[in-house]
């Protein structure tokens, strides 16, 4: 067993898992809302990048144009759907889930009627095609960039919470709702920015995916719950933990997988998340909270 | 005309189907689960594919039918214990979480090449190989019965004797559930659902119940699996994801915390879904700018926006009470 090769196929896995796990840990983790259309916003991203590559032609502009357009489409998407709908169910986790799993179901069709329902390719740039050679090992240049990807949105998402503003009051609504208001942050508004945010990394993870693979309208729908675990295992209100606990599945997955079967080392993980909250029932690492209890 | 006749009567059929009646079991389950215990099982789907499975390959192995009905029984009870053991002292959704995945990893097992020999894999299992014991049970007589517009064969995978089964087992957990949501243990489980702490006060073991409750409503899955598979086959890539939502919207539709919400919510379900599909394919709706091929995720879309426009106005469905979820409105 080449143990390099697992490696790298491991944190290549964790880094499409983090992508579509980051945006999740500020929507599920830090608000409490389950939104099962987060694969659908995943899902426009990607048909985003498509769309960006019709008009553009050159693949390697187009890719670099539809990260930033993917990230404001499925932003816009996740604030339409704040503003019409979530915002009336804070807190009442059932009803966020089975709403936004209708909502989900309507994306895919729109998605099946606006670019029919046979899979479509984006082309990966030239940049990205063929593999860097390190020590006898072919590492795929477009798994390298997801990888770089991933760091980036990680830094990036970390650095505005962490340094802004804004992020400054996103903490202060997740931490305390009620002190944050009195202290004069519009928690509504933040809100909406957290969920645009949130929706738009969806977007980003979307654009990454076209580079593994054909894109079809149920694309989302094989990542979701697997995005919601990870943010499960790695605790609420913090990125570290999302980005641990991404990193810890991709790796086990990819080990397993390799001694046995795919879909036994998914049970096999799945088994370990939930001896996991057993042992740590607020995940690998959380903030005390008073609202997120 | 004729053609609307045509759809009002396959609607009609619907009422009785098999499938209905599953769903109405699936639903009396899930009842137990989120309307009495305030639990949040999104895994339904789960509970009912191991208990097709556990009838399914008990019976190809040579068990009699009561003892394959009680090997799914069992399965459903081990999966609730299963899953309960680890999320039921956690926060409610993450037992949402679990047992979303949880169903999801039953369902990929099942698939898989590894179980082959057992699971027929992702093709599944032919109903042929399962059904026998069940059909010699029949007490029919052989031959055709017409009852008002429907005609179905007496015995058979899609016959008489199966609706009779099928809805007798729901009448039977229907008792069940009325009978034990009146009982002490019942008003316990309520109080589960309104406020934990104050029956935690009270000296009761709220893991217990939950436990109790998440088991009892997990094998009402069970055995609504076995009969979604008895006049077809098991194949489990039909009992996924979106089957756990459609018995949420049968729950909710008749609502919640009710006793006959489950079996009302189903069969309205199921009439108007087979309304909207087959009129969707008949010439009345051509000026529609739908693709016939199209009409079933039509369809299933109108499902989820159904879902939607419940929750967000009439969460406590047709029969429920807004004011005082506890209110058994019977």
């Amino acid at each position: 067993m080449d143990i390099i090769a697992q490696l790298f196929a491991g944190l290549s896995l964790g880094s499409v898992l983090l992508l579509a796990a980051l945006g999740l840990s500020l929507t599920f983790g830090q608000m409490g809302v389950i939104n099962m259309a987060h694969g659908e916003f995943m899902m426009a991203g990607a048909y985003t990048a498509f769309v960006v590559q019709g008009v553009v032609g050159d693949a390697g502009v187009s890719l670099l144009l539809a990260l930033p357009l993917g990230f404001v489409v499925g932003g816009l998407l996740g604030l339409l759907l704040e503003a019409t709908l979530i915002h009336r169910m804070y807190r009442r986790p059932l009803d966020t889930l089975l709403v936004t799993w209708g909502v989900a179901l309507v994306l895919q069709q729109v998605a099946r009627d606006v670019f029919g329902a046979p899979n479509v390719d984006v082309r990966a740039p030239a940049w990205l095609s063929g593999a860097v050679e390190i020590g006898g090992l072919a590492l795929p240049r477009t798994r390298l960039f997801i990888l770089a990807l991933a760091a980036v949105c990680v830094v990036a998402l970390a650095l505005a919470l962490r340094a802004t503003p804004l992020g400054r009051r996103i903490r202060a609504v997740v931490q305390n709702r009620d002190l944050a208001e009195a202290s004069g942050i519009s928690s509504r508004a933040t809100d909406r920015v957290t969920f645009f945010i949130g929706s738009g990394l969806a977007g980003i993870a979307g654009v990454a995916l076209t580079l593994l693979g054909s894109i079809g309208p149920t694309l989302g729908t094989n990542y979701i719950v697997d995005a919601f675990l990870v943010v499960v295992a790695g605790g609420i209100g913090q990125i570290k933990g999302t980005v641990i606990a991404a990193t810890a599945l991709g790796l086990m997955q990819a080990f397993l997988e390799y001694s046995t079967t795919a879909s036994v080392a998914k049970v096999l993980v799945f088994v370990a998340i939930v001896a996991f909250l057993q042992l740590r029932p607020q995940g690998l690492v959380s903030v005390r909270t008073r609202s997120l209890a | 005309m004729e053609e609307l006749l045509r759809v009002l009567t396959l609607a009609l059929g619907e009422l009785l189907a098999p499938a209905t009646a599953a769903y109405a079991l699936a639903a009396i389950g899930l009842n137990v689960h989120f309307g009495y215990t305030g639990l949040l099982n999104v895994g339904q789907a789960g509970f009912m594919l191991l208990g097709a499975y556990g009838f399914g390959i008990s019976t190809i192995a040579g068990a009699p039918f009561w003892l394959a009905l009680l090997v799914a029984m069992a399965a459903g009870t081990l999966f609730a214990v299963v899953l309960g053991l680890p999320t039921l002292k956690l926060r409610g959704d993450y037992l949402a979480i679990v047992t979303i995945s949880a169903a999801e990893i039953i369902r990929m097992l099942g698939r898989s090449t590894l179980f082959d020999a057992q699971t027929g894999g992702s093709a599944g299992l032919r109903g042929g190989d399962y059904k026998g014991s069940f059909q010699d049970l029949s007490f029919l007589p052989d031959g055709r019965t017409m009852i008002g517009p429907l005609e179905y064969l007496n015995n058979g995978s899609d016959s008489w004797w199966t609706r009779l089964f099928a809805w007798s087992l729901v009448v039977l957990a229907l008792l069940v559930v009325w009978l034990l949501t009146r009982s002490p243990w019942g008003r316990v489980l309520k109080g589960v659902r309104e406020d934990e702490d104050a029956v935690r006060a009270l000296g009761k073991s709220v893991y217990s119940y939950k436990m109790q409750a998440l088991i009892l409503g997990g094998v009402l899955g069970a055995l609504a699996g076995i009969i979604y598979v008895l006049p077809g086959a098991i194949a489990p890539d039909a009992m996924g994801r979106t089957m756990t939502f459609w018995v949420w919207t049968v729950m909710l539709l008749g609502g919640a915390a009710t006793l006959f919400g489950p079996v009302l919510g189903s069969m309205l379900f199921f009439f108007v879904y087979m309304i909207v599909r087959a009129g969707m394919r008949t010439d009345l709706m051509e000026f529609l700018p739908i693709p016939a091929k199209n009409v079933d995720h039509v369809a299933g879309v109108l499902v989820g926006v159904t879902l939607m426009l419940i929750v967000i106005f009439r969460p406590q469905g047709i029969l429920g009470n807004k004011k005082e979820l506890a209110l058994d409105a019977r």
